[in-house]
This record gives structure tokens, sequence and C-alpha cells, in this order.
């Protein structure tokens, strides 16, 4: 029941981050969306580091890992935000859909 | 220990500070210095681990700072990464070589040089990882460095929206392995790869073991360009400038391949995933030819051409065998070289004319003969033609579909082969045809870039016509791979 | 219009801040009043800081130096980005 839950919100986090990305028009939501996925992923690690053990602590590995993780999803979102300043210089919007000139 | 060619990791703190003074003090092409220094430097430090890998035993060296293996991070560095590191050192030397003429008017150069060489520390570091995490840190050092190296001419609309479309999709990707690793650390408690491969490998195949498959197989294809999660790579090429487009279409996208290789081979078994892989890449060959034919941009074309030579890597994978994966290595470097310099010479032809159109570069050949003669050498690679290394490797990577009994891969991918020259063949045609009226009017680019595609051009004929020390190499890289799991596992887990 | 409604929004919000005062000057809050067993007494962690950083820098050592380098890569990125250079 409990392995249920959380299995079932680590996918419902990753199909919100998906979700996010594919369909939200604004660039800063897509970012975040992005964070949200890994948040999914920091989710998995610290569920299956406490399954790990189960002696009452819960595996370190685990949880240095996320630790790491979330700086690496802040690196990420720092660059993608500087990139959209200057997308908002070029294309005065923060619509992704008007960022359509590029065509195939 | 980390013994001392491992010091190359620190070159972009260097380069940047070098260039910083040099920039500040007006010592005027200080950080140009610095630059191809380091990146020379880094070619001779991998060289030296080559030499110090064949020395040891079993042919694994494994490095590691204070704890032990199993629970800490580590290095194990075998013959299939230093082939790939290799390679990575090659194309960065050349781009930084051909980036100091290219480059010159533009400004933050002391930044595109410093984040120049975090790419290429971060593309050493995947192929040296023996760790899912350690492969994780150095893989977004990698894509953050790309991302704003597509995107750095700001000044101009292109770049910024093929960066931040590249910027979502590899992110996802990113995330998506990270999802991936998680998986795996539930099943097997480990991340790193020789207990994740002494836990795993030879299971069953459950459901679970599925999902994980499919997840590494779209967050990889979507760095490797397979298919269909390539839609960011023909945006992406074409707004770089071009000693990036070759380092990304060099290098990047084999380095997602060489993440994908490494890990099915470690996890799973060659039967379990071959058919899948097989489809994957008849469906990349030919959606990226037809495309190609489309392009009126130079560059455009060539970041198709990326995509189709990855499904010819692809036929390699899904045979399996170590015959295979010898295609695949050595297509990997035959590819960094030829797709490089095809940048690298369309570069030099886009400096001078200023434009990126096929059609407007009627004649450019006539003017600037020694760039169109390395483009020709660049693009008959590409095609296969006899001579060119190209052709020794698509050759294998045919004839090893053929060994695993799949002959409908290797006539599919035999067919896209020939037709791709239909495309190859109308650039050149376009460049050497009678100059127009109205046409560009160009001399030879900078004595500096002819030189690198110069050397280019040369080492691809005669990797074409003395291909032994190449397949030698990547001969022992696949066998490593493919047959040395026993001894992959064994240099960690004692 | 709208000006009536803000300015109707303000005297509400005020009347309510110190309808909170009334009602709290008047009764303390009931803590802890309906509790049924013992209070557990629970030692705080002592030193967590250490130990976390202790097995960061003792096993994963090198990932964090990696990060290191990631984190000045994208400090690099930011500059190559936002930097305004007239030439």
């Amino acid at each position: 029941m409990n392995e249920a839950v959380v299995l079932g919100s680590i996918f419902a986090l990753f199909s919100t981050g998906v979700y996010c990305i594919a369909v939200k028009r604004n660039m800063i939501r897509i970012l975040l969306g992005i964070e949200i996925m890994l948040n999914s992923g920091n989710l998995a690690f610290i569920y299956f580091a406490s399954l790990k053990s189960g002696r009452g602590f819960i595996d370190p590995l685990g949880q240095s890992i996320v630790i790491m993780s979330i700086i690496i999803g802040g690196c990420v979102v720092a660059v993608g935000l500087s990139l959209v300043v200057n997308a908002y210089r070029h294309f005065k919007t923060m619509d992704v859909r008007k960022l359509r000139r590029l065509k195939w | 220990m980390i013994p001392t060619p491992l010091l190359i990791m620190l070159s972009p703190i260097v380069v940047f500070l070098v260039g910083f003074l040099g920039e500040e003090l007006k010592v005027k092409n200080l950080r140009e210095a610095a630059a191809v220094a380091a990146s020379a430097a880094s070619v001779v430090a991998v060289y030296m681990l080559y030499l110090m890998v064949e020395a040891a035993p079993d042919g694994i060296l494994v490095f590691y700072l204070q704890a032990l293996p199993p629970l800490g991070a580590c290095f194990e560095i075998d013959m299939l990464g230093v082939f790939i590191a290799l390679s990575v050192a090659l194309l960065t030397f050349f781009a930084t070589l051909y980036s100091v003429r290219y480059m010159e008017h533009d400004t933050r150069l002391t930044e595109f040089y410093a984040l120049l060489s975090a790419m290429s520390v971060g593309m050493i570091g995947v192929a040296f990882a023996g760790d899912f995490f350690t492969l994780f840190v150095f893989w977004e050092l990698m894509c953050i460095s790309s991302y704003v190296l597509v995107a750095f001419r700001k000044e101009a609309w292109g770049p910024i929206e093929a960066g931040f479309k590249y910027l979502v999709m590899s992110a996802l990707g990113a995330t998506i392995i990270f999802l991936a690793m998680a998986f795996l650390y539930g099943m097997a408690g480990t991340v790193n790869f020789a207990q994740l491969s002494n836990a795993l490998h030879g299971q069953p195949m459950s459901m679970w073991l599925y999902i994980v498959f499919g997840l590494l197989v779209v967050g990889f294809g979507i760095k490797a360009a397979i298919v269909p999660m390539h839609t960011w790579l023909p945006d992406a090429h074409p707004e770089a400038p071009s000693p990036i487009s070759a380092m990304l279409s060099g290098m990047l996208i084999e380095t997602g391949l060489y993440g994908l290789c490494r890990i099915l081979f470690l996890v799973y078994e060659p039967p379990a995933f071959g058919a899948a892989i097989a489809a994957l890449s008849i469906l990349t060959m030919c959606f990226a030819n037809l495309l190609a034919l489309l392009q009126p941009d130079i560059k455009r074309l060539l970041a198709y051409s990326s995509i189709a030579q990855m499904g010819y890597m692809l036929v390699g994978l899904s045979a399996g065998s170590a015959y295979g994966m010898l295609g695949l290595t050595a297509h990997i470097f035959n590819h960094s070289l030829m797709k490089g310099l095809a940048f690298l010479s369309s570069g030099s032809l886009i400096h001078m004319t200023g434009t990126r159109e096929i059609e407007k570069m009627k004649g450019v050949g006539r003017m600037m003969p020694v760039t169109t003669f390395t483009m020709f050498v660049a693009l008959l690679g590409l095609g296969g033609v006899p001579t060119t290394n190209g052709f020794i490797s698509k050759f294998i990577l045919f004839s090893s579909a053929l060994g695993a009994g799949m002959w409908w891969l290797t006539v599919i991918g035999v067919i896209n082969s020939a037709f791709s020259m239909a495309y190859y063949l109308r650039v050149l045609k376009i460049l050497v045809s009678a100059p127009e009226e109205g046409g560009p009017k160009v001399s030879e680019a900078p004595l500096l870039m002819v030189i690198v595609t110069a050397a280019m051009a040369a080492l691809i004929i005669l990797f074409g016509v003395y291909p032994a020390p190449i397949i030698n190499l990547a001969d022992s890289a696949s066998k490593a791979l493919v047959n040395g799991l026993g001894k992959y596992i064994g240099a960690v887990l004692p | 219009m709208s000006k009536a409604y803000s300015f109707a929004g303000l005297i509400l919000s005020v009347l309510l801040f110190f309808s909170f005062f009334l009602i709290v000057a008047n009764e303390p809050f009931p803590a802890n009043s309906f509790r049924h067993g013992e209070l557990v007494p629970i030692s705080p962690p002592g030193e967590v800081g250490p130990a976390v950083s202790g097995f960061l820098w003792g096993y994963r050592g090198f990932d964090l130096l990696m990060q290191a380098l990631l984190l000045f890569a994208t400090a690099m990125c930011c500059i190559a980005m936002l930097r305004e250079e007239r030439r």
C-alpha cells in the first residue's frame, strides 16, 4: 500500500513535469516543469534509500545523491533563465509559441 | 589516488584565469594561446592514460579519492573510455585551433574558450566514469556548457531560439536518465556500474526492467538524436558557431550513444535489446536521409546527415556482437573527423561568403580551392567512398548486421548510404560549377583555418588507406566492452 | 468604481486586523491541554552537519569536486549570456 502510494506519486510528479513542458506557453513555466521532473527523481531516490536497510536508518548514498542533484537542477534553471532574458530582449514576449521563426 | 593526467579536469579554470589576465593586461592573443595549449595538453594527457591502461593488469584502471569504489565515486577507465576520450581530445584541439581565427571578431571570448574547455572535460569525464552518478555530473557539465555555446551569438534571434529549444529537450533527457538511475538504484541498491552489472546482468526481463530500458533509450536517445527525439538537432546545429557545430555533431551526440552502449551492455544482454535498437535505427536512417534532400541551408543538411550517421551506428549496436561494436567505435572516431571537417570547411565557406544557403555559393569552389577540396574529402568520406576511412567503418557496420542474421538491416543501410550521396554530390556540384555574374567574389579563407581543415583531410585519407592503428584500437575497445565484462566487474569488486 | 472597491477592501482588512487582537486579548491559546499520553523525550540528533559532510567528502568527494567545477561552468554561462559589451 505504502509502496503503491509512493510509486504513484513519483509517476504523478513525472507526468506533471512532462505536461508542463509539453503544454504550457510561458517559458518560465517550462523551466519549472524540468524542476518538477527532477524532483520526481529525487523522491524516487529517497524512497528507495529508505527501503534498502529497513533497520531504522536511511541509506546515506541516496541522500547524498539527492543533495547534489538539487544543485544540478538549480544550475540548469539558472542557465535557462539567462536564455529566457535574452529571448525576451529579441522577441518581446515570453510565449514559446512565438519562437517559431526557425522552420523545419 | 588521482594520477597526474587527470589534472586536465582543471583546465577550464586555468583557461578562464589566463584569459582574464590577458584581457586585463591587454596582452594580445594570450587567451587563444592558453586555450590551444589546454586542448593540446588534454590530447597528451589522454595519450598518457592510454599508455597506462595498456600497461595495467586486465586493461582497466580504477581511480578514487578516499573511499573504496563500490560505495565511493570512482573513475573506471577501460579501453573504450580511452578511445572515446582520444576522439574528444583530438576534435577539441582542431576546433579550438580553428576558432582562434573564426571567432576573432566576437565578444566575450574568454568565456567562450573556458566553456569549450569545460565541454570537452565533461565529455572526457563521461567516457571515464565508473559510477552512474559521476557520469550524470559530467553529463550535466557537458550539457550546460553546450547550451550556452549554441546560443553564443546572442545578438541575433536565431541562436537564442535554437538554444532555448535545445535546452528544454536536453534537460528533459537528462532528467529521464536521472529517473532511470533512481530505478536501477532501487533494484540493485547501488549506482556503481560494476556492482549494477554484477546484480542485474543476466536476470530474466521483467516489466520494471523493460520500463528502465525504455527510459534509458529515450533519455540517451534525446542526446544521441535518435529519430523520434531528434527535433532539437536541425535547429541547434545551424545556429551555433561553426567550431561548436563541429564539436556538437562530432562528439556530443556520440557521447550520448556511448552512454547508451555502456549501460545496455552492462545491465542487459544483446538479444534483449537487439530488435528495438534495429527498429530505431531503420527509422533514424530513412527519416534523416529523406529530409536531408530538401534542405537549402548547408549546415542544416549536415545536421540531418549527422542524424543519419547515428542511424548507421545503431545498426552496429543492434548486432550485439564485438564485431558490431567494432564498427560502432571505429565509426565514432571516423565520423568525428569527417563531420568535424565538413562543419569546419563549411564554416570557412560561410565565413567568406557571408551566407549559409547552398544556392548562393555557386562557383565559390573555384575561388577557394583548398577549402573545397577538404569539403570534397569530408563529404565523400561521409558517403562511404573507398580510400576514405568512412568506407571501412561503414563496411564493418553493415557486415556485422549480416553476421547477426539481420540481412534486411544491411540492405536498408546500404540503400540509405547510397541515397545520401545524392545530397552530398549536390553540394559539391554547386560549389565547383561556373561562377554566376552577380555571385559572390571571395578569396581563400585565413591561413589557420585552411591549415586545420587540410590537416583533418589528410588524416581522413591517411586512415582510409592505412586504417590499421584505428581498427586495432577500436577492436580492443569493443572487446573490452562486449567480452571484458568479467574483468570490468573484477577490477572493482574483489 | 474600482477605487471604491479598493477603499472598502482596505477598511475591511484593517477591521479584521484589529478584531484579531480583540479576540486574542481575552483568552490564551489552549496549547497541549487536550493531549492524552506523555511527551516522548527524543534527544536532538546532535551534530548532523559534520556527519553529512563527513559522508559526502569521504565517499563522494570526487563528485563534490566535479560539482564545484559545474558551478564554475554555470557562472561562466551566466556571465557569457548576460554580459553587455559595446564594441
